[in-house]
């Protein structure tokens, strides 16, 4: 007979605990704390006490007093290890602040777990009353998504690897709940089934909605093509019409019409990715705010149900749903899973899609760029986009050769060639960040689309004097600026070629992937 | 004749308020809930306190008392041959270390082994002899001079620390002067302090300035922005400041204690999770007890307390150790609920 799932999970925290343990001896173990270059070591002194602490501890439930004091101290070493991320660039932050606080999540998620009533449920103990294993689980996630969005999952030893197993065993210990259906306390715990907990209305809708709040025209339609073999999209790459200016933008459908995700494994039900996030309750960033270029816009961790719930329109805006469906919780607030790998942080979901073949070309690099090029990347890098209907990415653009498909939803793409340089308004550096890469034009704005920001108008008149003379002028130079534009339907992928100016929006509610890749 | 205690409360997961033999320690030492004597019958020349994260440093005139766990390079920053090499020695959260030498040069390194490798490999600020002050912020630092001009630089990424435009005639990342400090109606500012996100200004009058804040993190006390401000604290003149990570001590003339801002770790020496106005500290000290200055360290406070009476030299060990234990009970903040970490969700 195989091991019970919450056994293994059991042995993988105390493995965990006792590999830091070792882990945090200065200079032993090659890529662990003790040994990286740099490693605060009070820090990592504190660390490793809190998982002798914790190696002492013959059970978790009958020492209430120790688990206080290392509960806080975790809690002390994660806070303190979050504000030194502040004191660098993200890309920046060195490998063993990053491993510190992976290494002190894995502890708090193992002190969770062993004390948690789950497994105390499943080592055949006493279901305690008052206890709430739904609230339990939610925090146990919480803290090792925490990890991976905060600080990569890193680690050589444990790191991401450590964090995936965890938690496919975690679900396994759901998993198994009902089987013990006819005893009385386990029908509490049937609420964990990720798929049955809150259940809301978002479980039952067929999909997401595909309503259209604006509309929005094409007028420089982009070149279509059908599937395109890899051969030729390389020699579509090498022989470009205009040899000054590159390839040009080029949408290829059927690229993804064998992907999961548009087949079997249906992206655009709720109740699918729902049931792929530990029933919604895995944590994903999302953007708050129109654009990352407007005043008051931030980025917040929320889990996936309440990003759902929260931000996403009802399925139809004339639909009858036998429970009210949660609006919007403010009307002015947008919410934008963007740039984000979700597809690492939740591996299920990579085996729903394919990185197409066409990244795997040699592509040229970016006529335009003077300076060093972007490293070169081994892998494509994947990024998942999505949101309700109107979230937009500004113009800008990025040092990669980008396919983005289109998976759920209908976006709106406008690209400006990368030779119009000046004409395109890049910003300068803004609170100490290079913003080069991002316009001062905002689309949406200038089309009509979106209000203008209240400050910029402001800024505006203070400025030129006459503010509606100012914007005025403004209008007629953007309009003069030739650019291509498209909406991608599901199924479409657009190539954009690397240095070539994007504004993406989301016209219905929009789930895409993108491929960068040099 | 009197003496001087050293009285702390927070933050102690290295023992760094606790000046104990080793072996007298708890195995994993508790913070303290309130404030508690943790030294006493220090000499009269008694300088200063200053804590770090994981350490705290008592100067008298002739050696350094350390408390908790000091890393080797900080150990010989702020070795006694080095303070007495350099005038004024400070660093950073962000690991960033600057030095007064004798010569009124502002010496600024990446880090302490740096300036352990090689003291000449740093950036030079000259024309600083007049500087009194140096204190540092997280990210950044700020300086005091004689005619009470203070001057501030640090990480262009957080300008509000700064209390001054950051332009390209005047750049984040060099000590230039805060413009909005000088000609005050209560006088030039005689004391300066740092710490997280935040800078104070205290003036010749008791008027008490802060500046500073960061975008992801609530702010200790109301109105914090990129400009000086006054904080009012009941109308009362403020006679010394002190600033942590996420709080604020103040001293009133009239000798009472104030606190402000986060108590995760008892750093406030009162019973709340947070103060989020000021709030008095009851103290217990005797009647001829005075708290001369305050003091903060990250996430813990002090108080430096006189004595003006003549008492036993020796305060029995026992006496202090009974008060500590019952200290160390009273946490009843130590028990957090796991779901409440607000600063992990003010991404």
């Amino acid at each position: 007979m195989s091991t019970p799932p919450f056994r293994q999970l059991s042995s993988h925290c105390r493995q965990a605990i006792e590999g830091i343990y070792n882990g945090c001896d200065n200079g032993k173990h090659p890529g662990e704390l003790g040994s990286l270059p740099g490693h605060d070591s009070p820090l990592v002194q504190l660390l490793q006490r809190q998982a002798s602490v914790m190696m002492n501890l013959p059970d978790f439930e009958s020492s209430l007093g120790e688990t206080t004091l290392l509960r806080k101290r975790l809690e002390d070493i994660l806070s303190i290890s979050y504000s030194k991320f502040y004191h660098y660039l993200f890309s920046d932050v060195p490998l063993w602040l990053r491993q510190l606080y992976t290494d002190a999540s894995i502890l708090k998620f193992s002190e969770q777990f062993l004390s948690s009533s789950l497994a105390r449920y499943l080592a055949g103990g006493e279901y305690h009353k008052g206890a709430n294993p739904d609230k339990e689980l939610t925090d146990m996630v919480k803290t090792l998504d925490l990890a991976i969005v905060m600080a990569g999952a890193a680690g050589a030893k444990r790191g991401r690897a450590w964090i995936d197993e965890a938690l496919y065993l975690l679900q396994q210990c759901c998993a198994e709940l009902p089987a013990f259906e006819d005893v009385d306390e386990v029908r509490q715990f049937l609420n964990l089934k990720s798929e049955h907990s809150l259940p809301t209305a978002w479980d039952h809708l067929p999909s997401f909605s595909t309503f259209e709040p604006v509309s929005i025209p094409i007028s420089q339609p982009i070149k279509r093509t059908r599937r395109l073999t890899h051969e030729s999209f390389q020699s579509y790459l090498d022989s470009p019409a205009h040899r000054a200016t590159g390839a040009q933008p080029l949408i290829i459908s059927g690229l993804a019409d064998d992907w999961p995700a548009r087949t079997t494994r249906l992206w655009c039900k709720p109740s699918y990715l729902l049931s792929r996030t530990f029933g919604g309750r895995r944590l994903v960033p999302v953007e708050i705010g129109r654009s990352y270029v407007d005043e008051g816009w931030g980025q917040e961790l929320i889990t996936f149900r309440e990003f759902i719930s929260s931000y996403f329109p009802p399925s139809s805006p004339t639909s009858t749903l036998d429970s009210p469906m949660s609006l919007p919780t403010s009307k002015k607030d947008v919410a934008y899973l963007a740039q984000h790998p979700l597809l690492t942080q939740i591996p299920s979901l990579r085996a729903d899609i394919t990185i197409p073949d066409l990244c795997y070309t040699s592509p040229p690099p970016n006529p335009f760029h003077r300076g060093p090029a972007a490293e070169e990347v081994d892998e494509p890098k994947l990024n998942a986009w999505f949101g309700p209907p109107g979230t937009i990415t500004p113009l800008h653009t990025d040092p990669y050769h980008n396919l983005l498909v289109q998976v759920v939803g209908r976006k709106y793409v406008r690209l400006y060639g990368p030779w119009e340089g000046r004409r395109m308004r890049p910003r300068g550096r803004e609170g100490g960040i290079d913003m080069s890469n991002t316009s001062e034009w905002d689309v949406g704005v200038e089309e009509g689309w979106d209000e203008r920001p209240l400050d910029e108008d402001l800024a505006a008149i203070t400025e030129k004097g006459d503010g509606d003379e100012a914007m005025e002028s403004s209008a007629v130079a953007f309009k003069g600026i030739p650019y291509v534009d498209c909406i991608l339907e599901p199924g479409d992928t657009l190539y954009i070629p690397v240095g070539w100016w994007h504004y993406v929006r989301s016209v219905s509610v929009s789930f895409s992937v993108s491929f960068w890749w040099n | 004749m009197g003496w001087t205690e050293l009285h702390a409360a927070g933050f102690n997961a290295w023992s760094q308020v606790l000046f104990k033999p080793k072996s007298r320690r708890p195995e994993e030492p508790k913070d303290l809930a309130v404030f508690t004597r943790v030294l006493s019958s220090l000499t009269n020349d008694f300088r200063d306190v200053e804590s770090h994260l994981s350490y705290t440093l008592v100067t008298t005139s002739s050696e350094t008392l350390i408390a908790g766990t000091i890393p080797r390079e900080q150990k010989e920053l702020f070795s006694l041959p080095k303070r007495s090499s350099y005038r004024l020695i400070a660093e950073a959260a962000n690991g960033k270390v600057t030095v007064l030498d004798c010569a009124g040069n502002l010496r600024m390194y990446d880090s302490a082994r740096q300036f352990c490798e090689n003291e000449k490999d740093c950036v030079v600020f000259p024309g600083y002899s007049e500087v009194i002050q140096l204190v540092a912020y997280e990210v950044g630092f700020a300086v005091l001079d004689r005619k009470g001009r203070v001057s501030t630089w640090g990480d262009e990424r957080y300008p509000m620390c700064l209390g001054r435009e950051a332009t390209e005639a005047s750049p984040a990342n060099f000590p230039r002067l805060v413009r909005d400090l000088t000609d005050l109606p209560s006088g030039n500012i005689l004391k300066i302090a740092a710490g997280g996100y935040v800078i104070a200004a205290l003036t010749d009058g008791g008027d008490l300035y802060c500046w500073g804040g960061h975008a992801a993190q609530v702010p200790p006390i109301r109105r914090l922005d990129g400009t000086p401000n006054l904080v009012d604290i009941d109308e009362q003149e403020i006679s010394d400041v002190a600033v942590g990570d996420s709080h604020l001590i103040v001293l009133t003339e009239d000798d009472k204690v104030l606190v402000i801002g986060n108590n995760s770790n008892g750093q406030l020496g009162i019973d709340a999770k947070r103060a989020w106005t000021w709030t008095q500290v009851e103290l217990k000290l005797g009647e001829q007890s005075t708290v001369m200055a305050v003091r903060a360290g990250p996430k813990n406070s002090f108080l430096i307390v006189e004595n003006d009476w003549e008492v036993d030299e020796d305060m029995s060990d026992t006496e202090e150790e009974a008060e500590m234990d019952e200290a160390e009970d009273k946490v009843p903040s130590a028990t957090p609920k796991r779901s409440e970490d607000e600063e992990m969700r003010d991404v």
